[in-house]
């Protein structure tokens, strides 16, 4: 017991606060300090498998580890497609956008064939967290990007494009989500596969009113606590060499005898 | 073009997500439901978990948000007490009503135990579906050139 709340529950309770830490200042010491608390925390969560095997939540982080390989391929492959794309800054060269493209459709077919051939095996039998997250990862996809084609016609002009694309994208889950459906795996069944869609449908929903609800209560709390703020006190009025200090500063600024 | 801020293409956002899920209810007619015993209990553990925890996350995100404040407590004690209510809730329906919210797991404990391995699950698969998504359409936007911003050019 003690075991596994030093090695996999106190670690996975740090990931999140070395990430708020990280996030919380942009200068200084502390994203560096709260990058590190996550890299080894999260490298413990993942690794408790070994560390504490007795522990049934260690399941969870052999889950982590087991996906670490195809989203490490995804994020690569995203990150070559956009910077070699028409961007202003560090464009890559012309060749990277297919390469990104490949790595993340490598990253997916990992995905497809671990569900078909090898899924992850903790204690002998299939992972019973894979069996949640392969269902939820397709439909977040197929549900995310059909807001995101809402979302480039609303705010893009002339993206119609652009969002045919994503719909195919959003197709393709969709297709591979009958696949999961419809087809038996090595280890795995469709039938197990269709309970587990609903069951990651009642998941999903939970979670997003979950932590919308935590979202709206913090706004509640932070828009109550400025509304009892006094009112700043009132400035004294600018003095003629401040006046003169701007317009000076207003001058260079619009003056046109630049660039 | 209808412009950015028209309310006539607000329902555009809403379409192709109509869309999706008039595709998923077909899925679920054409290939049937499989045991939905339990999907209540998922969904209803699902939510205290997430709000508990995302309260407390955010209680924390509000130490740093006093940062740039007097310190105010107010703010913190606020979301931890939340995070507390979340807490209480769920361990008293799961100790008093355990066949309410009980999964296969033997004690109100190993129920919670089992939601937050489930919440990283869920939230894992949630985010990184979410940077594939942003990255693929970011990827098809930048593969092609900007739209003129006017007719002329």
């Amino acid at each position: 017991m003690l075991a596994a709340m030093l090695l996999f529950w106190l670690p996975l309770f740090l990931v999140p606060i070395g990430v708020v830490i990280a996030l919380s200042r942009k200068d200084g010491l502390r994203p560096i300090i709260g990058s590190i608390i996550t890299c080894i925390s999260g490298t413990m969560v993942m690794f408790s498998w070994l560390t504490v095997p007795e522990s049934d939540s260690s399941a969870g982080g052999h889950l982590m580890l087991s996906i670490a390989g195809p989203t490490i391929l995804m994020a690569a492959g995203c990150f070559l497609a956009i910077f070699s794309g028409k961007i202003p800054v560090q464009r890559l060269p012309n060749y990277a956008g297919p390469v990104g493209m490949f790595t993340i459709l490598l990253g997916l077919m990992w995905l497809v064939m671990m569900h078909l051939n090898n899924p992850p095996i903790w204690r002998h039998q299939v992972n019973p967290y894979w069996l949640v997250w392969w269902p939820t990862f397709l439909l977040s996809v197929f549900l995310l990007s059909s807001f995101v084609i809402g979302a480039m016609l609303i705010a893009g002009e002339n993206r119609t494009k652009e969002a045919g694309l994503m719909g195919f994208v959003s197709l393709l889950f969709f297709v591979g989500l009958l696949v999961v459906l419809q087809l038996d795996g090595e280890l795995t069944d469709a039938e197990q596969m269709r309970t587990q869609l609903w069951l990651a449908i009642a998941d999903l929903l939970g979670t997003t009113l979950g932590i919308v609800a935590a979202v709206l209560t913090v706004a509640f709390v932070v828009a109550q606590y400025e509304k009892r703020l006094p009112e700043p006190e009132m400035v004294a009025a600018l003095d003629d060499a401040e006046k003169e200090q701007i317009k000076n500063i207003i001058e260079k600024n619009t003056g046109g005898s630049g660039e | 073009m209808t412009p950015l801020t028209s309310r006539r293409r607000w329902p555009l956002l809403l379409l192709p997500v109509l869309g999706c899920m008039a595709l998923l209810i077909l899925v679920i007619i054409l290939f049937g439901l499989g045991d939905i015993g339990e999907s209540f209990k998922r969904f209803a553990n699902s939510l205290l978990t997430s709000f508990t925890v995302a309260s407390a996350l955010l209680a924390v995100a509000m130490l740093f948000y006093a940062d740039s404040r007097d310190r105010p407590l107010s703010p913190v004690m606020a979301m931890l007490a939340m995070a507390t209510v979340g807490a209480a809730l769920t361990l008293g329906v799961l100790s008093f009503r355990g066949d309410l919210l009980l999964e296969s797991n033997g004690s109100a404990m190993a129920q919670i135990l089992y939601n937050v391995v489930q919440l990283l699950v869920i939230s894992s698969a949630l985010f990184i579906a979410l940077g594939l998504v942003i990255g693929t359409a970011f990827a098809i936007i930048t593969r092609f050139d900007d739209p003129p911003i006017f007719e002329e050019e």
